[in-house]
């Protein structure tokens, strides 16, 4: 606030205002509590005489200023154009002022310390309720606005807190501020600054900002950066995002200038904001098929064990799919598991689960929000086909130290974040492990000696070193070790790091350079047996730099551009004996090595008012580096073992081999009314890493495989269609989305492959075509006492394999289902608030069952009956539905207490329905049996206990 | 808490119920061929079946009547007899370990069926079959292997085993039906020792490439759970091993994975067994079975109970003193068959009664339940095995 290049108008009450905003809260609660113990004794006093006629009402205010000792606060856009006339002599102020403004249409409050806020069509409300006019035909208009909000604040009794905020934000709002030097050239100017939640500091994403209720209007970045282009001369900038008050600034807009506004957060609800149009981002924004969630509402949606999880949530989104409950392998829109790009702030995280997929790896407590792209992906965005996840963790508080900490039936938590330097850097710290042990000594024998366990730690800092620069230095380190009931044990971990730098050159052009390094590594350790003792090792390595510029170019072009590389550095598999006895052979699978880099540009351009396109292109270029010793295969013949003729050695930073292509991203919208819009995109994308798996669920072991000689990277195109409609004052969002797409060289198994530890993996795996399409329907309301949304998808994915010369034709070369072809799949998450410490959330989920490969009979082969296998995922499992309920109390909401606590008791799988996982035929003691498995076979209440302190 | 965690963990490892769903399993079987080709001393057996619809209950389908001939790559040609149950079985083969050889089947349906060319692979000797503890719960039996010129590396193994055990009660006596009267019961007719056999149901393959020499230490077959019958007197199980190829390896491995280990969470998916036999009229026609080469190398050992071996026979009634007046009522406790006219007892026959001695303290005999009895009742046979020792 106080970095404004602002004056404000009248001149002399700046530093009153100043003074106001900067006011220790106490000061302001310890005045309201005055107000409400005396308030007669302290107005009686206040007696003006006044003689004017046809004055000006800066006029009136200075002669009132001087008798009463009271301050004004008004908007002079309400106030110039008024003649007032008025002759009273020692009256009283209140009676003064009710009949100075007799049919003005503005209304006056005056507070205990002698503050007048002036305002238009309803009196502003200070905890009491406000001094009314009571001249006749203005006490009509006023208590027809006015009666429903009175009744409202009198039921919930506002808080101090909430009255402290609400003169702060009447103050502002009435406030003019002026930005820019003057000057006489005519056009247009900008206007750029951070939209920040006023008590935390913390940016706001995908504000919106509107200018004048026009069709100009921008949203926040995820730094809560805007860049806005307007006319010079006097506006009113309408700002909004969910789950923050509606506010206004008055700007007189001279020349370039920064303007950063802080909004309130809206936890405790101020009523007589009016719900306006511009809320609607879904149907202004440009992006299809994007799907932001912040973590209130992931928070809210019932989950497993009660550990609110953000992943699963995203599950619940139209388009995205996983093949079980275990699973947090996603498969978005026909995709495979492998094509989302998961990003943590900047980093890639390839694997987002913990304890066997049943919690993400991202806590909750630092989680801010997590955007889903399925459609129109941003061309800054590349290397995976389907999906980018971007998970961004929260920033410190910058003002004061703050913690939380949660206690779980699985999982305990801990965060703790504050300011390093106040208001300049902030600390976040987040931690959770896991102590699951006791849950696996209670299941069956079979697992009786089962171990499992996890930790995740996030760190973030953030250091603004002056108003053009920020450095953000993140950090995340997960690990997780496991072994069921066997003489392995498997752990798997990421680390990832990132340095960025945020530089603001001017108003108009900004930047991001990023750098960091990421790691993914799992490890197998199978030591019972001396002689066999063995230790299987797998690890990915990434170091990038990204850089990534926008540009706003004018109020029709904004521009997006950037570089991107990444070298990447897989060990594939080292698999090393163990103990001396040990007679296993080390064998060290070549190490992998690629450079993957992008230059990308983008533009969005608003055509008209109603029409806006945004066209990227993205190049992509990929080196499978040496050194490296390639499999030969004979020419012309299948790449099988019997094929191999030899290797040919390349010497180190040899480009063996490079793929390289464009990336078409073109999204279009345009506006059919107010409430209405139709999206379209394009979007292609080429992806040269690939993991290799041929179990149905994301296992931990899965190989990561890079693009090389023999295998090509897997290229794509999607098309989609949507029509966007809001109701009910945009309160109640609606889409539909239609989308086909195609992939090439998309990578399946073998029958019978050999993923670990093999030295041609090219002969085990084959390239296929996919194609999928489906509609995607969604009704959501982010607001409200009932909020929550509703989707259904029909959609097919389907794979191909008719290429002798590829592998061995799968199906008779026909189309056949891809395991997550899950073709009706409905959704629903709704929350209801009772009461500000009460709410009741029931999430519901019904697909149809995933394919799977069934028996065509039996034979009898070495003493046993044993099931016989022809086609690939010719049938299905039965269908799935699953219905979750969870309550959500809070402690009292008094600010000012040590701690506040929250409880969340629930029941995953209401219904105890048992949701086959999968179903399998297996021989025993000499017969075929068939068998349904359940993960969570009954209903599984929960209790959660969180602490804030 | 603790009630939420078993509740919520019954399930967690998994909710198994059987589940048949409805196929369109098609009722003509596809061929199956099992059997190894023995290069060494002895005889060779090769089983043709067929496939049958997952829901039939029928048990296996013989393929009977088809001419199994193998054929060696410098032209030799050796026909085999066949036998019941789909068994065609070859005399010892004189196989030359630098040729390749093949199966040629030819179905009583005049359909031609073909392996690939196979090499015969080197089988070394077993070196051992031991009995390992495992703590309480009981003991595994394991093989173990070499071969010191490192050309096998990949292993299969059978094995059938064969038990001595005990009835409770050992009878001197029996009930003669000619006679309808107890004599003293002959030798030939003891009916408190018997042996019970079984054989291996599981595909039992390893392989030690990637081990530093060709050694198979302590490769599990079987576990015997603590108390189980078959080691109650004496245990023996005789070992089967064969040498495989790579390819057969895999089959057998691809086969394992489809048909025995799944039903965990990352299961990889069944899939589709390629074997070396073919339709040689319509290629694309799945036969199960990999035609392998190599000479079979057995072991036997026997092992006695181990000391403290918690098997014990204990007879759920006590003895009973069967009267030896009147005659109807010991045949009814002796035979089941009850008196006409009845006759009332107190103590009517729980079930079929063996005599086991003369009443020392009077007339009649001391009898028991037939299950206590006689050891035949439990599955097994008196007649003791040829290689029995």
């Amino acid at each position: 606030m106080t970095d404004f290049l602002m004056q404000t108008l009248p001149g002399k009450r700046a530093a009153r205002r100043l003074t106001i905003r900067l006011a220790p809260r106490l000061a302001a609660v310890l005045a309201f509590m005055a107000v409400l113990a005396a308030p007669q004794s302290l107005r009686a006093q206040r007696r003006v005489t006044i003689a004017l006629d046809s004055a000006r009402f800066d006029t009136l205010v200075q002669i009132v200023e001087h008798q009463a000792a009271v301050h004004f606060f008004y908007d002079t856009t309400q106030t110039d154009s008024l003649k007032i006339t008025l002759h009273v002599k020692d009256e009283l102020l209140e009676k003064a002022l009710t009949l100075a403004l007799d049919r003005t249409g503005l209304f006056f409050a005056v507070d205990a310390n002698g503050n007048v806020f002036i305002s238009k069509g309803y009196a502003l409300e200070l905890g009491t309720p406000a001094f009314q006019p009571d001249t006749g035909a203005i006490a009509k208009t006023e208590q027809h606005v006015n009666r429903r909000p009175v009744q409202d604040a009198a039921r919930e009794t506002p808080s101090t807190e909430e009255q402290d905020a609400t003169l702060r934000e009447a103050v502002i709002q009435a406030k003019l501020f002026i930005v820019g030097e003057k000057s006489d050239n005519p056009g247009n100017v900008t206007l750029a600054g951070y939209v920040r939640d006023a008590k935390s500091e913390e940016p706001i994403i995908g504000a919106s900002i509107v200018v004048d209720n026009s069709h100009n209007g921008v949203a926040t970045d995820q730094y809560g950066y805007y860049s806005l282009s307007l006319p010079r001369g006097r506006h009113v900038l309408y700002i909004q995002s969910i789950g923050m008050r509606d506010t206004r600034r008055q700007v007189q807009v001279n020349g370039e200038g920064r303007f950063n506004i802080e909004m309130q957060g809206q936890v405790l609800a101020l009523r007589n904001v009016v719900i306006s149009s511009e809320k609607a981002s879904n149907i202004r924004s440009l992006t299809m098929g994007m799907q932001r969630l912040d973590i209130k509402a992931i928070k809210q949606v019932p989950v497993v064990f009660g550990e609110a999880d953000v992943l699963r949530v995203v599950l619940t989104l139209p388009g995205v799919k996983s093949v079980g409950e275990s699973s947090t392998g996603m498969n978005v829109r026909g995709g495979a598991a492998d094509q989302n790009l998961i990003l943590l702030n900047d980093a890639t995280i390839y694997n987002p689960s913990h304890f066997f997929g049943l919690f993400s790896a991202f806590s909750p407590e630092i989680v801010k929000d997590v955007e889903l792209y399925k459609s129109s992906i941003p061309a800054q965005y590349g290397g995976r086909l389907s999906s980018v996840l971007d998970v961004s963790t929260r920033e410190g508080n910058k003002k004061q130290y703050e913690g939380s900490a949660g206690i779980g039936l699985l999982t305990s938590r801990l965060n703790l974040e504050g300011p390093i330097v106040k208001d300049k850097s902030s600390f976040i710290i987040g931690a959770r492990t896991t102590y699951a042990n006791w849950l696996l000594n209670l299941l069956p024998d079979q697992y009786k000696n089962s171990r499992a366990s996890f930790y995740d730690i996030n760190l973030g800092i953030t250091q603004e070193i002056n108003k053009r620069n920020t450095l953000f230095i993140t950090g995340y380190l997960s690990q997780d070790r496991f072994n069921l009931n066997s003489d392995t044990t498997y752990s798997y971990g990421n680390r990832n790091a990132s340095l960025k730098w945020k530089h603001i050159f001017n108003n108009k052009l900004n930047m991001e350079a990023v750098t960091g390094y990421d790691r993914y590594q799992y490890r197998i350790d199978a030591i019972n047996n001396p002689v066999t003792a063995s230790r299987l090792g797998f690890d990915i390595n990434q170091f990038y730099l990204k850089d990534h510029f926008k540009y706003y170019l004018n109020s029709k072009h904004t521009l997006e551009f950037g570089f991107q590389s990444i070298h990447y550095k897989l060990h594939p598999g080292t698999y090393t004996p163990v103990g001396d006895k040990s007679l296993t052979i080390p064998d060290t699978l070549q190490t992998e090595r690629a450079l993957e880099s992008a230059l990308f540009l983008s533009d969005e351009y608003k055509v008209t008012g109603d029409l806006s396109i945004e066209a990227g292109i993205r190049y992509s270029m990929f080196n499978f580096l040496g050194p490296s010793n390639v499999n030969d295969y004979a020419p012309g013949e299948p790449l099988t073992a019997g094929n191999l003729t030899g290797t040919t050695p390349y010497p180190g930073g040899k480009f063996i081999k490079t793929y390289s292509g464009p990336e078409y991203r073109l999204s279009a919208r345009y506006s059919l009314g107010e409430n209405t819009s139709l999206k379209a995109s394009f979007n292609t994308g080429r992806q040269y890493i690939h993991m290799l798996s041929n179990t149905t669920a994301m296992a931990p072991t899965d190989i990561w495989k890079l693009s090389d000689t023999h295998i090509l990277p897997t290229t794509g195109a999607q098309y989609s269609l949507g029509l966007y409609r809001n109701f009910a004052s945009n309160t109640i969002e609606t889409s539909v989305e239609v989308y086909y797409r195609n992939m090439d060289n998309y990578l399946d198994y073998k029958d019978g492959a050999v993923l670990v530890m093999n030295h041609h993996i090219e002969t085990d795996v084959m390239s296929t075509h996919g194609r999928a399409y489906g509609v995607e329907f969604l009704v959501r309301k982010q607001t409200g006492k009932l909020n929550g949304w509703f989707s259904y998808t029909y959609s097919r994915t389907q794979l191909q394999m008719n290429d002798p010369l590829a592998g061995e034709i799968v199906n008779g070369g026909n189309w056949y289902p891809a395991s997550y072809d899950e073709p009706h799949d409905v959704n629903l998450v709704g929350n209801y608030k009772v009461n500000h410490r009460f709410s009741v959330s029931l999430n519901t989920v019904y697909n149809t069952g995933r394919p799977i490969t069934l028996p065509i009979g039996v034979f009898y082969y070495a003493g046993s009956e044993r099931a016989l296998y022809s086609d690939r995922n010719a049938y299905r499992i039965p269908d799935y539905f699953r219905m979750d309920l969870a309550m959500n109390i809070e402690g009292n909401h008094k600010i000012h207490q040590k701690t506040h606590n929250s409880w969340t008791i629930g029941v995953y799988n209401l219904t105890g329905r048992q949701n086959p996982y999968s179903v399998y035929f297996v021989s025993q003691n000499g017969v075929v049996n068939g068998y349904k498995l359940s993960i969570f076979g009954s209903a599984i209440p929960y209790i959660n206990f969180n602490i804030r302190f | 808490m603790r009630r939420f965690g078993i509740i919520c963990c019954i399930c967690i490892a998994g909710c198994v119920k059987p589940y048949s769903p409805h196929l369109n399993n098609p009722p003509t079987g596809y061929l199956v061929v099992e059997g190894n080709i023995n290069a060494g001393a002895g005889p060779s057996t090769i089983i043709l079946s067929r496939s049958v619809p997952l829901t039939d209950t029928a048990s296996e389908v013989f393929e009977e009547g088809a001419t199994v001939a193998l054929e060696g790559s410098d032209g030799t040609t050796y026909a085999s007899a066949p036998g019941a149950n789909g068994t065609y079985t070859f005399g010892a083969l004189p196989l030359d370990t630098t040729k390749t050889y093949r199966l040629d089947i030819h179905t009583a349906g005049d359909v031609e069926y073909q392996s690939d060319y196979v090499h015969v692979i080197p089988n070394p000797p077993i070196d051992s079959i031991s009995i390992m503890y495992k703590g309480t719960d009981g003991v595994y039996v394991n093989v173990n292997t070499h071969n010191p010129s490192d050309n096998t590396r990949y292993y299969q193994w059978s094995y059938s085993e064969t038990w001595e055990y005990n009835s409770a009660e050992y009878s001197s006596m029996e009930f003669d039906p000619v006679t309808d009267t107890v004599i003293v019961r002959p030798p030939g007719n003891q009916i408190f020792t018997c042996w019970k056999g079984d054989s291996s149901t599981d595909i039992l393959i390893y392989t030690s490439t990637k081990l530093s020499h060709d050694v198979v230490s302590e490769f599990p077959l079987t576990f015997i759970a603590e108390g189980d019958q078959r080691l109650s007197v004496e245990y023996s199980i005789n070992v089967h091993q064969y040498a495989l190829s790579a390819d057969c390896y895999n089959y057998l491995l691809l086969m394992q994975s489809n048909t025995e280990n799944l039903g965990s969470i990352f299961d990889p998916l069944p899939s589709n067994l390629k074997g070396n036999i073919h339709c040689v009229s319509d290629p694309s026609q799945t036969v199960v079975g990999f035609v392998n080469v190599s000479s079979e190398q057995t072991l036997r050992i026997f092992a006695r109970r181990p000391p403290y071996w918690p098997y014990i026979f204990t007879c759920p009634e006590p003895d009973t003193i069967v009267p030896s007046v009147p005659k109807g009522l010991y045949t009814w406790f002796f035979t089941g068959i009850a008196p006409v006219p009845p006759i009332n007892t107190d103590h009517p026959p729980m079930g079929i009664y063996v005599p086991i001695e003369m009443n020392p303290m009077g007339p009649g005999w001391v009898s028991n339940l037939i299950e206590c009895v006689d050891c035949r009742q439990l599955g097994g046979t008196t007649t003791q095995p040829w290689f029995w020792q």
